[in-house]
């Protein structure tokens, strides 16, 4: 497949915690073709922000000890290149929280203005800068470009924040939970636009969220991690349809609306393993309804169909034909 | 802007009220003899001791003469020097462009230059320019500034000859213009060196302290997002968010500053308000010691309002959240 933007392969990142290594994101290989809109979906804590961070080298230096594996954009390996380069061409992000990520003291549009490539005159930038506001629905005539980040509101913040990612022309663009801070009317519009835009542009856009509503609306392709690993791919049809690890199954019962919703609490309770103690067992056998003695290994992510893997050493509802189509809302 | 202004001028005046209250409270508890002072260290008669506390008023009880202090205040008039014998307002007019150049150069240089240490510091944490500047700043802060000023005396301007002992021109000196300039920055050297040392390091250390803080928010991983260059993260996104606590420390350095040229003018004879601060009160001077401390609290309160205005222009968050 050639029109694949970015690929990931095998890709480790390994910090040191509290009561020793860590291996925040263990093994994760994804792919992300331009023009695809593509989920990572899990519960706090799970890896997926870790994740987003690994990708882009935006983790505090000194605590990371190693990140292993392979991370390619447009063929072109990233891991061990000068990321400074990479951030400014072919990656970018949107953080959670735009508020806490926009610099407090300085004008929206000098804050864009920076992330905008070497490449544009100095007498361009202004229009630069407007056009970047446009294209995330901010019209001229509000003038965000002279505003600080305290005078706008969530969304119009949000909305800067894409700005701003956008400016630097990336061609993957990761959300990190872009719409958990805002009000729901808000979030709908928002994420329409996100999604206009990597359509129109062509962008690879990688969604990280825990809200499968969004997922369901947005995504092509859908990735479930769960404590550092990636336990299922499937496209989001087939995923919400027959869902194979029986992680996935919980997360989907979960929802909203849903009535084993009480049930499927009572089910998951217990924690999230402790990433610096592991025992090589399969990480979620103590939250899992399906566990057996298979469990005591670790599975491996095996492909079950066509773009659709899972691991689980069990995988219950292979060969049972098992649909769960009446959990989609 | 104007109407805070003028709203912290106005709440300023009880507490310099406080302050010459104090002041006479403090003297009046002091031990000596001012109409001994007055006329010298040679016996003298009943009568004229009479007559002096007559001219000077000094038989009124404490709050007449306070009241009578502050109603000449209020007409611009700070009392006559017994020793100097001028109106004090002249003395002190005289003595301050010195102190002022003396106390302004040494807050601008603790100031950016503790600033620019501290970012150094907390850019290279728990790497040795880290180590090497928290060292510093321990030493500096355990260093009186009248003793560096000696020490800094008997090595640059005994032993090495680099600097003059003291004063802050030299002796019979008629330089004018450039000439007069480098003249007395060649003097102003060891003085500003003794009082900015503490300055510089408790502005050093609150910057450290600080730049860490904002390198460890989520807005600096945005500047790096945008594939910035660390110096100009530094500068555009840290140094600026970094800068409130810094600029609070200065506003209130600026006290102990002023406090500190008092003995600092002293060791070097540096012709300012502190010199005279001294001089009279070893003279019993008390109107000039009321004056002089009155004018240093008018410069600490004024610093105080440049601190809060300096918030403003720092911090749009504060602008739009304080009256306008």
């Amino acid at each position: 497949m050639t029109d694949e933007l970015l690929e990931v392969d095998h890709l480790t990142m390994t910090f040191a915690g509290g009561a020793g290594e860590v291996r925040a994101v263990d093994d994760v290989s994804l792919r992300v073709r331009a023009g695809e809109c593509v989920g990572v979906v899990g519960e706090s804590g799970s890896g997926k922000s870790m994740l987003a961070r690994t990708l882009l080298q935006l983790l505090p230096p000194v605590d990371v000890l190693r990140c292993e594996g392979s991370i390619r954009l447009e063929g072109r390996e990233l891991l061990g290149s000068d990321y400074r380069s990479v951030r400014t061409d072919g990656l970018s992000m949107v953080f959670q929280e735009p508020l806490s990520y926009l610099n407090p003291t300085m004008r929206i549009g000098q804050q864009i203005a920076e992330g905008l490539p070497n490449d544009v005159a100095n007498r361009d930038r202004v229009s630069a800068v407007r056009a970047a506001l446009a294209q995330v629905e901010l019209p001229a005539s509000l003038e965000i470009e002279r505003r600080y980040p305290h005078e706008l509101s969530g969304g119009m913040r949000q909305r800067a924040m894409i700005a701003l990612a956008l400016a630097t022309r990336p061609r993957v663009l990761i959300a990190d939970e872009p719409t958990t801070a805002l009000d729901v009317t808000v979030q709908a519009q928002l994420l329409r636009t996100l999604y206009e835009l990597h359509r129109r542009k062509q962008m690879g856009l990688v969604i990280i969220t825990h809200d499968l509503g969004i997922v369901a609306n947005m995504c092509d392709r859908v990735y479930v991690m769960y404590a550092g690993q990636i336990v299922e791919e499937a496209e989001t049809l087939t995923l919400f349809d027959a869902p194979q690890h029986p992680y996935t199954k919980a997360l989907l019962d979960c929802r909203p609306g849903h009535t084993d919703r009480r049930e499927v609490n009572e089910r998951l309770r217990g924690p999230v393993p402790d990433l610096s103690a592991l025992d090589g067992a399969c990480r979620f056998r103590n939250r899992c309804e399906f566990a057996a003695t298979e469990c005591a290994t670790e599975p491996s992510l095996d492909r079950i169909g066509e773009a659709h893997a899972a691991r689980c050493g069990v995988l219950p509802f292979v060969g049972l034909g098992v649909k769960w189509g009446g959990s989609r809302s | 802007m104007a109407r805070f202004v003028a709203v912290r001028l106005l709440a300023a005046i009880p507490v310099l009220l406080g302050v010459v209250l104090a002041l006479f409270l403090m003297i009046e508890l002091a031990p000596g003899d001012p109409i001994q002072a007055i006329v010298g260290d040679i016996p003298v008669s009943p009568e004229f001791r009479a007559q002096v506390a007559e001219k000077y008023r000094l038989d009124d009880s404490i709050w007449q003469r306070f009241m009578a202090y502050v109603g000449n205040l209020l007409q611009g008039d700070l009392g006559y020097s017994t020793a100097g014998r001028q109106p004090v307002s002249d003395l002190i007019w005289s003595r301050l462009p010195p102190t002022m150049l003396l106390v302004g150069t040494s807050l601008v240089l603790a100031a950016v230059l503790g600033t620019a240490f501290g970012m150094i510091a907390a850019s290279a944490k728990g790497r040795w320019p880290d180590g090497f500047i928290n060292t510093w700043v321990l030493v500096a802060f355990a260093t009186p500034g009248f003793w560096l000023g000696q020490l800094l005396i008997a090595l640059f301007a005994l032993r090495l000859g680099w600097f003059p002992t003291g004063g802050m021109r030299s002796i019979g000196s008629q330089e004018a213009g450039w000439a007069g300039i480098v003249e007395v920055a060649h003097h102003l050297v060891l003085p500003v060196v003794a009082l900015c040392s503490l300055e510089m390091a408790s502005v050093t250390r609150v910057a450290r302290a600080s730049s860490i803080e904002v390198l460890s928010q989520d807005q600096i991983t945005t500047a790096r997002l945008k594939g910035i260059s660390r110096p100009h993260i530094l500068r555009r996104h840290v140094l600026r968010n970094s800068l409130l606590p810094v600029v609070t420390v200065i506003g209130f350095r600026a006290g102990t500053a002023l406090a500190g040229t008092v003995l600092i003018e002293s060791v070097f004879s540096w012709p300012g308000m502190g010199l005279l601060l001294t001089d009279s009160i070893v003279r019993r001077d008390n109107q000039v010691i009321i004056g002089i401390v009155l004018m240093l609290a008018v410069m600490a309160v004024l610093m105080n309002i440049l601190t809060d205005i300096l918030y403003g222009i720092l911090d749009p968050r504060i602008r739009a959240g304080g009256s306008r």
